[in-house]
């Protein structure tokens, strides 16, 4: 049977609803209202405890953040602005005893003048040397230097037609051997390195160059790298306490 | 001369100021809904819990407020809530009656308290109770809450035409209940 288009109004149903229509209806408590808007406002501010709470938490969390970034551990890096001169060099020195003449302190065709240039520096630097903190720098790069010192007492890789690298080293041996507490061998080797130096004329130019290092050549200086300006800086009169 | 301060009339009205997080707002289209809402529940057969289950629609209301669109009837979106909160009740019913039957089932001295052997006069109420639940619905909606096709339909998510169907197969059964019993 197909349904009427209005079957609220059809006829035979009007009794029907009518009854259906006087079914009495429940009255509201007198604290209807009064309760839902009671059960609101605890649910407010249940949520706005909990917000709260969630707001204490972050801001807690952002502190933590903000403490953690203020006293993040960075990277140590060997040199500190707070280092002196002699510490940074000392820094520099390799593991095998040398100072390098590349920034990324790898071996380069310089670093036995530069290693020279670095022991002269710390044996100046202190009245005791050998007794002082840079002891063991000083022995270390003189062991190095000792180990590029051929048969004939040349120290190996000199660069180009002034032998600085035989010159320095055979100075730094030489003055190293000079120091109380010196090894017996540094005499010895700085004594057959000597023979190889270069005629009067020439070794008087590097002797002033040494004892004055603003002097040395400007392209030998820079090529020579950080390290070897910075034994030159500390060589200067008037910088070096011995000078 | 119209009161300036006088509440707007319009349930729509009222509810974008809901929406803007008004309670008096709010308390005015409780206590202009109340009263057909609970009719409702009780026709629907929660007599005795009609009041929980208005009040828990009118919390509904206040936490679903920013989901109203002005472009359907208030209560439609109303009605709709009332109507979740109605099969959250029955699933809630339904879930305890399986509780009670297994006690019963497993209790030794349980009896049906009688209710089998009790004969009661049939009157329209009763015959409201032996509707199914889609027609119960359907027809409290078009009968006690005055609600049209268009809206009801809206509410049911259901086409038009299956309301009517609904509401005269829902009408036609009591109506035949009711005959059966008057002779």
């Amino acid at each position: 049977m197909k349904p009427p288009a209005d079957p609220l109004n059809h006829p035979p149903f009007a009794h029907l609803c009518q009854q259906l229509r006087c079914l009495p209806a429940p009255e509201p408590s007198a604290q209807f209202t009064q309760n839902i808007m009671s059960h609101l406002a605890s649910q407010e501010t249940v949520r706005h405890s909990i917000l709260g709470q969630i707001a204490k938490v972050a801001a807690a969390l952002a502190l933590l953040l903000a403490v953690y970034l203020i006293h993040y551990p960075r990277k140590e890096y060997a040199v500190s602005v707070d280092q002196s001169p002699i510490e940074i060099l000392m820094a520099a020195q390799r593991t095998d005893g040398a100072w390098s003449a590349a920034v990324d302190n790898q071996p380069s065709r310089y670093d036995t003048g530069v290693t020279a240039l670095a022991v002269l520096a710390l044996i100046h630097s202190d009245s005791n040397p050998l007794e002082s903190s840079g002891a063991i720098a000083i022995r270390s790069g003189i062991w190095h230097l000792l180990r590029t010192q051929d048969e004939q007492g040349v120290f190996a890789s000199t660069v180009g037609s002034v032998p600085y690298n035989h010159y320095l080293a055979t100075k730094a041996i030489e003055t190293a051997a000079g120091l109380p507490g010196a090894d017996p061998d540094w005499r010895w080797a700085a004594r057959r390195a000597q023979k190889h130096l270069p005629p009067p004329e020439h070794l008087a130019n590097l002797n002033r160059h040494l004892a004055n290092p603003s002097t040395f050549p400007p392209r030998w200086a820079m090529a020579a790298g950080p390290s070897a300006q910075l034994a030159l800086h500390l060589l200067r009169p008037g910088v070096s306490p011995l000078f | 001369m119209t009161d300036p301060i006088q509440p707007p009339d319009d349930d729509i009205a009222l509810m974008a100021q809901v929406r803007n997080g008004s309670p008096d707002a709010f308390r005015l289209l409780v206590e202009r809904h109340q009263r057909p809402l609970l009719n409702f529940f009780a026709r629907m057969g929660a007599f005795t819990q009609a009041e929980d289950l208005a009040q828990e629609t009118f919390l509904r209301l206040w936490n679903y407020r920013n989901k109203y669109k002005p472009r359907a009837k208030f209560t439609t979106f109303l009605y709709t809530l009332a109507r979740h909160a109605w099969l959250d009740h029955i699933r809630r019913q339904n879930r305890f009656r399986l509780f009670a039957e297994r006690y019963r089932e497993e209790s030794p001295s349980a009896t049906d308290g009688g209710m089998q052997r009790l004969h009661r006069k049939l009157d329209i109420h009763d015959a409201l109770e032996r509707l199914t639940p889609k027609l119960r619905e359907t027809l409290v909606l078009a009968v006690h809450q005055g609600l049209g096709y268009d809206e009801i339909a809206s509410i049911l998510r259901i086409p038009v035409g299956t309301v009517k169907s609904r509401v005269f197969n829902a009408l036609a059964f009591l109506q035949e209940i009711y005959n059966e019993t008057s002779r």
